[in-house]
């Protein structure tokens, strides 16, 4: 009886403790967003503005106007 | 070594003294010791092994004497060691050995740790005078003559084209070592029972470079002329010099230097503490300096200093000796031209006061970011003493911003400075700044104030940023502005009356202000502008009516947007509303190449302009995305121009996440395209 | 107790499983990265040279490193200083940026080290690197 009284706000705790674990860095992610920099910082002659925007949504679809009552 | 005739059951004679001598008498001790051999074995090898000397700054250990019967010697030395140096395995053959009671005589002698020279000793034991003489290839000479009965007793060392790397072994392996340089001139030295009291270098330095292992601390080329004189009486030396650096470069992290620098300097040395009284620096292109320092020699450390400069050029002296310190600072792309008058003191370890009177002085940034002309200032700053500086300047700028003429008035004590009311003009304005205030705080600097502008014009302000042609003005009170950990916050509102509307700046936060990537952020908020003014001035065809714009959450990195919540809306009120078919064309090309043609086909065309009831458009920038919003909408479409009245236009767009930077570009186009409309 | 522990590491077994399946990019496409990485493109043509001779290394902390200043002349040694600090500054700023532009400024820790690996992997052959504290050759 006594252990559980222990147990139950222990294991609130002990969850706790998971949940903050899950805020976790990215490694994958971030070796392949260096390797990007890297490429852009060490190239050589090539402007890096050709390479600045890769994956980069695609653009606007025309904004088109339509015309009511005259 | 030993020739097979010679060899006998008991050849070598083996001796072992501790010997504890004074100083002075250490070069007759070999021979001393030599006499003592019988006679009988002089026809036979000898070896002879001295366990170790020792006397007060010296020392020798495992002393060893080869006597070969053709004539020749070899001596050699385990370890020897002298004024906190010590050298190992010295090594010294003679070709030709002379020994008797008259002399000792070393010639075409050979040391190991000297190669290339050749070794002549001489000495005489009844006058007790000594010659010796190392001379080399390409007339190089060392050459050292002593009388050591003579009372002083004086011995001079004599240099020609002598070699400095010969002297490597004797200098502190981690710190610079000469690889090549030569040496002329003489020392002479003079000396009593108690050692040296007199001692004269005149010296000139050839072609020196020397380096330490990384490179961080060398010379090269260097030429120059080293003078100094020192006498003693009791512990006390008295000591003056002079050093005339003729030619060459130096690099002493991070300094580089050049010829042309002097030094003449006189003190006393004593306990390990040396003195400079009266020291002259002269600096190439800056002036005379005055210094005086009391310098603990085995600690290397400054006890007490003080250094004095008239008139000197702050051109040079800004750029050779405070800038390689500056690298990290927003000071170190700066410029400094004009004179000075500088006094430094330092003692307890600490800086105790600065005296600094400027005049003329011109400050600019190499980036154009701040620039500062005409100062003149005295600043008597004292580390533990209240005090005020002057400070007067004609021009400044600041981020291409003109401010005009200022006196201000600081008040310093120790590392607090105060300055109760300053006020700056600004274009036709002026900043009023009151209780400005900067400390250190754990090691940084942080500082605040608090500042009312009295309104300027835009039309003035919008010309010297090279804004388009703006009316109205600006104007603001901010309660607080402060700087602390890179970040520069203004408290309070900044307020702006253009296009006929109101602005509000508030919360503006920068952070590294003369970083690569310098953060602003705030919020804008705008309201009733007129949009006739507006569009008129950026040249996106007419629209006639009012709207606000409120700019939520801005981020500006660089000085480009980062990320905003902006949202424009007409205004509430009653106002004529028209849109020209000009901005209806530009709005639509906003959406990309060709949609605008479609007007241009309709029979809309003959129409110049267009009654609308709303506008709206709001866009979310986060990560370069721009989210769209309209008047209304839902799902992908919405309502940007609300037709009204006639004839009525309405624009809708079509998708809500355009790319910023292609928006951008596209409304670049526009409005280039109609500035080439208005020059036609 | 035993119990309990199982029961917390299957919690964490299901929460990083689940956290992993929503894994974001990491975002670099910022005013402030481009700032950065256009200021260290611009450097990087006076650097490259001392990266070539030696005088300058990368160092296992993702910065750079004046290694052997001997391989250039006295008069550009301060030159060098210069670069390797404005280099250092914007490397300091560029792994700060990135951290804070996605989100999280705790993982500027993370992605500076996750740069010093791959500055020194990708580093040219010739280049010196600093490898467990000691300057080696690529």
């Amino acid at each position: 009886m006594k252990k559980n009284w222990v147990a139950l706000p222990l294991a609130g705790v002990v969850l706790s403790a998971c949940v903050t674990v899950n805020i976790y860095f990215p490694a994958a992610a971030a070796e392949k967003a260096a390797d990007k920099i890297i490429d852009e910082v060490w190239q050589g002659t090539k402007s890096p503005d050709t390479t600045t925007k890769p994956g980069a949504p695609a653009p606007a679809v025309p904004v088109n106007q339509k015309e009511k009552s005259i | 070594m030993i020739e097979p005739d010679t060899i006998m059951p008991d050849n070598t004679t083996n001796h072992f003294f501790r010997i504890r001598i004074p100083g002075q008498l250490l070069t007759g001790l070999l021979g001393l010791c030599l006499l003592f051999l019988p006679g009988s074995l002089w026809a036979l090898q000898v070896t002879l092994n001295i366990a170790d000397v020792a006397a007060p700054g010296f020392s020798a250990r495992g002393i060893k004497a080869v006597l070969a019967q053709n004539g020749s010697a070899e001596f050699s030395i385990a370890e020897l060691g002298f004024a906190d140096r010590t050298l190992h395995g010295l090594h010294l053959h003679c070709a030709e050995f002379l020994l008797s009671t008259e002399q000792i005589g070393c010639l075409n002698g050979k040391l190991d740790s000297l190669p290339g020279l050749s070794v002549f000793l001489n000495y005489r034991v009844k006058p007790q005078r000594l010659e010796l003489r190392l001379t080399g290839k390409k007339d190089e000479s060392w050459q050292l003559n002593a009388d050591l009965r003579a009372q002083p007793w004086h011995a001079s060392v004599r240099l020609r084209n002598a070699r400095i790397i010969r002297l490597s072994g004797l200098l502190p392996p981690d710190g610079p070592l000469p690889s090549q340089g030569g040496l002329n001139g003489t020392l002479a030295i003079k000396g009593d029972q108690q050692g040296v009291r007199q001692f004269n270098a005149d010296l000139q330095l050839d072609d020196w470079a020397v380096s330490d292992a990384s490179g961080l601390h060398a010379a090269e080329k260097i030429h120059g002329k080293l003078q100094a004189q020192a006498t003693r009486t009791g512990r006390i030396w008295d000591w003056s010099g002079t050093i005339d650096w003729q030619d060459g470069e130096l690099f002493w992290q991070p300094l580089y230097l050049r010829a042309g620098h002097a030094l003449q300097a006189s003190g006393k040395w004593q306990d390990g503490q040396i003195q400079a009284t009266q020291a002259v620096a002269t600096l190439p292109d800056v002036g005379q300096v005055k210094l005086s320092a009391l310098w603990d020699i085995s600690n290397s450390k400054l006890l007490d200093g003080r250094l004095s400069g008239k008139q000197l050029s702050l051109a040079a002296g800004f750029a050779n000796y405070a800038r390689p310190f500056l690298e990290n600072t927003a000071l170190a792309k700066t410029e400094l031209k004009g004179h000075a008058d500088l006094e430094w003191r330092y003692r307890k370890n600490a800086t105790e006061a600065l005296l600094f009177k400027l005049r003329n002085v011109s400050v600019a940034d190499a980036e154009g970011r701040f620039s500062l002309n005409g100062i003149n200032a005295d600043i008597p700053w004292h580390a533990r003493a209240r005090s005020v500086a002057q400070v007067s300047f004609a021009d400044s700028e600041l981020m291409k911003l003109p401010l005009g003429a200022s006196k201000l008035k600081i008040q310093m004590q120790g590392k607090d400075f105060v300055m109760p009311a300053a006020s700056l003009p600004v274009l036709d304005g002026k900043l009023e700044i009151t209780d400005f205030h900067l400390h250190q705080k754990d090691g940084n600097w942080q500082w605040n104030f608090s500042n009312t502008l009295t309104p300027i014009s835009m039309d003035k302000l919008s010309a010297v940023l090279y804004w388009p042609q703006m009316h109205g003005t600006l104007s603001g009170y901010v309660p607080r502005v402060s700087y602390q950990d890179k970040l520069i916050r203004a408290d309070g509102t900044l307020l702006f009356r253009v296009f006929d509307g109101t602005a509000e700046v508030d919360h503006l936060e920068l952070y590294d202000p003369f970083g690569r990537a310098p953060r602003l952020s705030g919020n804008l908020d705008m309201r009733d502008l007129d949009l006739d003014l507006l569009t008129n001035t950026f040249s996106f065809g007419n629209i006639q009516g009012r709207i606000d714009l409120s700019v939520g959450n801005l981020e500006l990195v660089n000085w480009r947007p980062a990320r905003f919540d902006a949202r424009v809306a007409s205004s509430p009120g009653k106002y004529r509303k028209r849109i020209s078919q000009k901005a209806v064309e530009n709005i639509t090309a906003l959406g990309g190449s060709g949609a605008g043609a479609a007007l241009q086909r309709s029979f809309l065309r003959i129409f110049e302009s267009f009654g609308y009831e709303r506008i709206g458009l709001g866009c979310e920038l986060h990560n370069e995305i721009c989210t769209m919003s309209g008047v209304d909408g839902e799902g992908e479409i919405y309502t940007i121009v609300q037709g009204g009245g006639i004839p009525a236009i309405t624009v809708m767009g079509y998708n809500r996440k355009v790319d910023w930077t292609e928006l951008l570009s596209r409304l670049e186009r526009v409005m280039q395209e109609n500035m080439q409309a208005v020059v036609k | 107790m035993n119990a309990l522990i199982k029961f917390c590491v299957a919690w964490l077994v299901l929460f990083s499983v689940n956290v992993a399946s929503a894994q974001v990019n990491i975002e670099i496409n910022t005013p402030g990265v481009s700032a950065l990485k256009q200021s260290m493109h611009d450097r990087h043509s006076q650097l490259a040279e001392f990266y070539g001779n030696g005088a300058v290394g990368l160092t296992s902390d993702g910065m750079i490193a004046v290694r052997d200043a001997s391989a250039v002349p006295l008069a550009a040694r301060q030159k060098v200083n210069g670069l390797v600090a404005a280099e250092n500054q914007d490397r300091k700023a560029l792994y700060a940026e990135i951290a804070r532009a996605n989100g999280h400024p705790e993982w500027e820790g993370d992605i500076r080290n996750t740069f010093a690996q791959r500055w020194i992997q990708r580093a040219q052959a010739g280049w010196w690197v600093q490898i467990g504290g000691s300057w080696k050759k690529k």
